[in-house]
This record gives structure tokens, sequence and C-alpha cells, in this order.
């Protein structure tokens, strides 16, 4: 194995030598072979990724971006970009996939390939979602500015979906209720009323674990007409039960099939939603000290 | 039958003929790299006649010669190419040989870059060894090499299945910590998906049995776990056996063991890995009885 990194390592320093006689000018050659160089550079990068030397892969691929942005070739240096993120992957460095994801995909959408660089994107979000969940929702929501300015709604809808699922993982309530409510309009657009109707239900206990039944109410009021029946009797009876304080029943709503069997961001969220309160009266100065609360929560708002 | 080994034979001869002949000086100078091209059309009619014959040793000598040919005359794809062909004649009589000729292939299609292909190579080579017990940790070894060479590539459900026989296999060996490990990786990357999540279950299923063969009281815990990652593994089959399971295995009921084993088993028919496991589970708790 060492014998082989060994032969890889050689044949990569062969083909530098080579990138560098292509940039070289003499009296013959007025104007460096950027194409040749970035070539070679690229399948430097390649043997030395193979022998794990990943900071001299990565350097060459480096250069390689440089050779291909001289010959005005934006989509291969997106594409060694890429290739990096890849890299970025093998030697367990995803903190650098940020800058990279977002240089590969500026330098496919110059080249007029907004869906390539979508894909970059969600490609690098898939890779950094399980260890860096926030690096990957900024990745989406890059992605899906980038697919709104094409007007490809139902991928949109699809990017939407997963900014709205990091979110509630993050427990970043307030912003899934407005990434909840732009993916409701997006599949609005596209006539998805199904998957509304969903939707509406990850939204209500989205607001019910901010406490805000209130607002929940008024969710469902606004969209309830596209829930299935299931749908619309298990949050009848859910929001019934926040509003009676009733912590029995809301906690029965909540462990119900129907919910346990969304995606699974949703249902690990129903187990974290608080349950009402019930009002009992040897507590009294409990409730008040409650309400105080509640004001203070409200001043600080305004 | 006979006709076509001979006239195989005769084309060998052929081609070694072309290869071993100065042909004089206009000949040298100009018809170099014919003669092995030819040498290697030779090579392969013979192999196709072996074929139709099946004579499966001699194909594979034949397919060899003609990808050392190619590697020779620079054609490293088509070198690669005949040594699979060589493989596939050989793997019906001789293992060994099938597996040092893709080993010789995966070498070329990683020089190349093409790791995809050396990963399907990789994985052929497990599902040889995986028929024969004592090969199950060469297949292992195998798995696990195409299923870094498909994560390198980016094809995740092509280094999952891979990734899943190495479990499997593991579990059969007694590697109940690897086996575990992998199950709960590829479940929570199954997590991540809409479509995949359906899968997770039996993933859980696996790994808290490998988990039982350890280990009561990890075993409990595991499932605790596995329930916050997935809620909806808490109402399947699955984790009401295991917690009945874990109940029996508590108060050394083995008949109760048994009987819970038999009911799931009447509906969801267990196969034999499970079977496997199980009755690992079982001789280890008649085997170790509590001292109080």
């Amino acid at each position: 194995m060492s014998g082989i990194a060994a032969k890889k390592i050689a044949e990569a320093e062969d083909l530098v030598k080579q990138a560098e006689k292509s940039l070289k000018l003499s009296m013959l050659k007025w104007v460096p072979d950027y194409d040749s160089a970035a070539d070679e550079y690229s399948k430097a990068a390649t043997a030395y990724r193979i022998a794990k030397s990943y900071d001299k892969s990565k350097e060459c691929f480096l250069k390689a971006i440089d050779a291909y942005k001289n010959n005005k070739s934006w989509f291969h240096a997106a594409k060694a970009y890429e290739q990096i993120i890849l890299l970025s992957k093998d030697a367990d460095k995803l903190h650098e996939v940020e800058e990279y994801a977002n240089k590969s995909a500026s330098l496919y959408q110059q080249h007029g390939s907004p869906e390539a660089a979508a894909s970059a994107l969600d490609k690098a979000a898939k890779l950094t979602e399980s260890k860096h969940p926030d690096m990957a929702l900024r990745f989406y929501q890059h992605a899906l500015e980038v697919i709104m300015i094409e007007d490809s709604v139902r991928q949109a809808a699809e990017y939407a979906s997963k900014v709205s699922r990091i979110l509630v993982k993050l427990r970043r309530y307030d912003e899934a209720t407005n990434a909840l409510k732009k993916e409701i309009s997006l599949n609005q657009q596209t006539e998805s009323y199904g998957q509304i109707g969903r939707l509406v239900v990850a939204l209500v206990m989205v607001q019910l674990a901010r406490g805000d039944s209130v607002e929940a109410e008024k969710t469902f009021r606004e969209w309830g007409n596209c829930c299935e029946p299931e749908e619309v009797s298990t949050l009848q009876t859910l929001l019934q039960a926040f509003d009676d304080e009733d912590p029995e029943l809301a906690a029965r709503m909540l462990a119900s099939p129907f919910i346990r069997h969304m995606d699974v961001e949703y249902a690990i969220l129903s187990k974290n939603i608080p349950l009402p309160q019930g009002i009992q009266m040897e507590k009294k100065a409990g409730d008040t000290a409650a309400e105080t609360n509640d004001a203070e929560d409200e001043g600080g708002l305004c | 039958m006979g006709d076509n080994e001979q006239k195989a034979l005769q084309l060998m001869a052929e081609a070694e003929k072309k290869l071993t002949q100065q042909k004089g000086f206009l000949g040298s100078l100009f018809g170099g790299s014919n003669k092995v091209e030819d040498a290697i059309e030779c090579y392969q009619r013979a192999g196709n006649m072996f074929k139709m014959s099946k004579n499966w040793t001699k194909a594979g000598e034949c397919f060899c010669e003609a990808a050392t040919l190619h590697a020779r005359a620079g054609s490293r794809h088509d070198a690669g190419t005949c040594y699979v062909d060589a493989s596939n004649c050989y793997k019906k009589v001789d293992v060994e040989s099938a597996v040092n000729c893709l080993m010789k292939s995966i070498d070329i299609y990683t020089d190349m870059g093409r790791f995809t292909m050396a990963a399907k190579h990789h994985q052929s080579i497990a599902e040889m060894y995986e028929s024969d017990p004592n090969n199950l940790a060469k297949s292992i070894q195998h798995y696990e090499q195409a299923a870094d060479y498909f994560k390198g590539e980016e094809s995740v459900s092509s280094a999952n299945k891979c990734m899943l026989k190495v479990a499997q296999y593991a579990a059969q060996l007694e590697d109940y910590e690897k086996a575990i490990s992998i199950y709960e990786q590829v479940a929570a990357s199954s997590l991540e998906s809409s479509l995949l999540k359906y899968s997770a279950k039996e993933y859980f299923f696996r790994a808290a049995l490998c988990h039982l063969s350890v280990d009561l009281l990890n075993a409990q815990h595991a499932i605790e776990k596995y329930a916050q990652q997935y809620p909806a593994f808490q109402d399947s089959r699955e984790f009401k056996l295991i917690k009945v399971l874990c109940e029996n295995l508590e108060e050394q009921n083995i008949e109760g063991f048994t009987e819970a084993v038999k009911d799931y088993d009447s509906i969801s028919r267990l196969d034999q890995w499970y079977t496997t496991i199980l009755l690992r589970i079982k001789k280890a708790a008649d085997e170790d009885p509590d001292l109080r």
C-alpha cells in the first residue's frame, strides 16, 4: 500500500512539473498554455488524493482552478472546487467546505448553470448536515435563493423543506415558523395540497413549541381546509387540549401514530413540546408568578 | 465441443507465433504494434471459443493473456475489461484466480481515477468470498474497501449497501461492536431522507439484537436512544419484541423468551441471520444464570 502511495506521489510530481512547463513562456510561446496546465494539475491532484496526500492534492486543485479561470473555463473551475469539497471530507476538515461550496456555486452561476450551482450546494449540505447542521442550513438557504432566480418552484420547495427541518432540529422555532410559511406558499404555487396539509400540522406544532397556542389556532383556521380529515381531527383535539389546559389529552394527541410517522424532525419535536399546565387552586401564587414572567416576556418583545 | 476447443488451441498457437516471429528488417520497423493487436484478437477469439466449450480455465487464461498484451500496448481500459472477462470465467472453477484478475483490474481503474468501477469490482470479489464461511473475513474487507470508494464518489446508497453486508457478516463472526456502529450509522443517514426512513427500524432492530448479544443493560439503553432518534420506532413490532426479550432475560425466563420469538416469527418470518443471533442470545442466557 505504501508502495502504491509512493508511486502515485512520483506520478503526481511528474505531472506538476509538466504543468509548470506548460505555463512557462519562451521565444516560440508567448501565451501560457492554461488548458494543458489545468488538466495536468487536475490529474496530479487526483494522484495525490489516491496517495492520501490531501494537502498537496488541494494545492494542485487550487492551481488547476487558477488555470481554468485564466482559460475562462468557469464550469471546470467550479467542478474542481467540488473536488476540493470531497477532499475536505476525506481529510476530515469539514469546516473548510463553506468557502469552497460558495465559490463553486458562484462559478456555476457565472457559467450560466444555476441548477448545477444549487446541486453543488445541496451536495455540500448533505456532507455537512450531521456534524455541522448550521452550515448545512446556510447551504440549503443559499440553494433556495439560487433556484428561485430560475423560478423552479418544485425544486425550491424541496430545499425549503430541508431548511424547515434543520431549523426545527436546531430548535430555532421562530425562524422555523417563517420557513414553514414560505414552504407552504411554494407548495400552493405548485398546488401540492396534500403536502400543505402535513406542513400545517408541522407549523401548528412549531407554534405550540414556541408557547404560542393562539397563533397555532390562527394557523389552523387559515389553512385547516388543506388538511386531511385525520389531520383535522388530530389538530382540533390537540388545540382543544391546549385551550382547556389538559396535559394528559395533549400528550395523548402528540403521541398519535399520525404525528409519529411524520418527518423525523417533527416527530421528535412532538416529544419536546411543553404541555399546558393544569389549573390548580392551591398553586395560585405560582400562576401569578408565571403570568408575571409572561408579561415580562411581552415587554421584552416590545 | 471438441471442434471449438481445437480451433481455440490453434488460435492460441497462432497468437504466440505472431508475438515471437521476426518479420525481417522492414517488418520490425513498421509492423511492430500490429502484431500485438493481432495476437490480442486471436487470444480473445480463443477465449470465446473456450467459453463455448465451457472450458473455463483455458478461457480465463486467454483473456488474461489478452489483458497483459493490452496493458503492454498502453490500452489500460481494454486491459481492465479483459481482466474482468477473465475473472468471470475463472469464478466458476477457481475463486482465487478470479480474485487475482479483478485485483489487477482494480489497480488499473484506481490508476485511472475511476473509483466507481474499482468499487464495483471489490464488491464482486466480496460476493465471491461470501458463499464460503471460511472467507467471510476477506468478504468483509472487500466490502469495506468498496464502501470507501463509493463514499469517495458520493454514491451513498451503494456505500450503505456494502456497509450493511459488512455489518451482517461482522455479527456472524461475533464482532458485534463493529456491526452495531455500522447499523446505527446507516440508520442515522436513512433518517435524513423521507423515503429511506422506513428502513431505519430494521437497522435499529438488528443493532439492538447485537447489543443483546453483548450485554442486556446496554441493549436497554440503546433501544431508548433509538426511540429518541426515531419516535415511530417505539410503535413498531420490532421495538415491542426487543422490550419483551429484555424483560424475559432480566427475569431469566427462557421459556418466555422463546415464546416471544415464536409469536413474532409467526407473523414476520425471521431469516437465518436473526435465528442465529437469537439462538446465541438464548444460549448465553442459559449458560450464565444469575448468582442471586
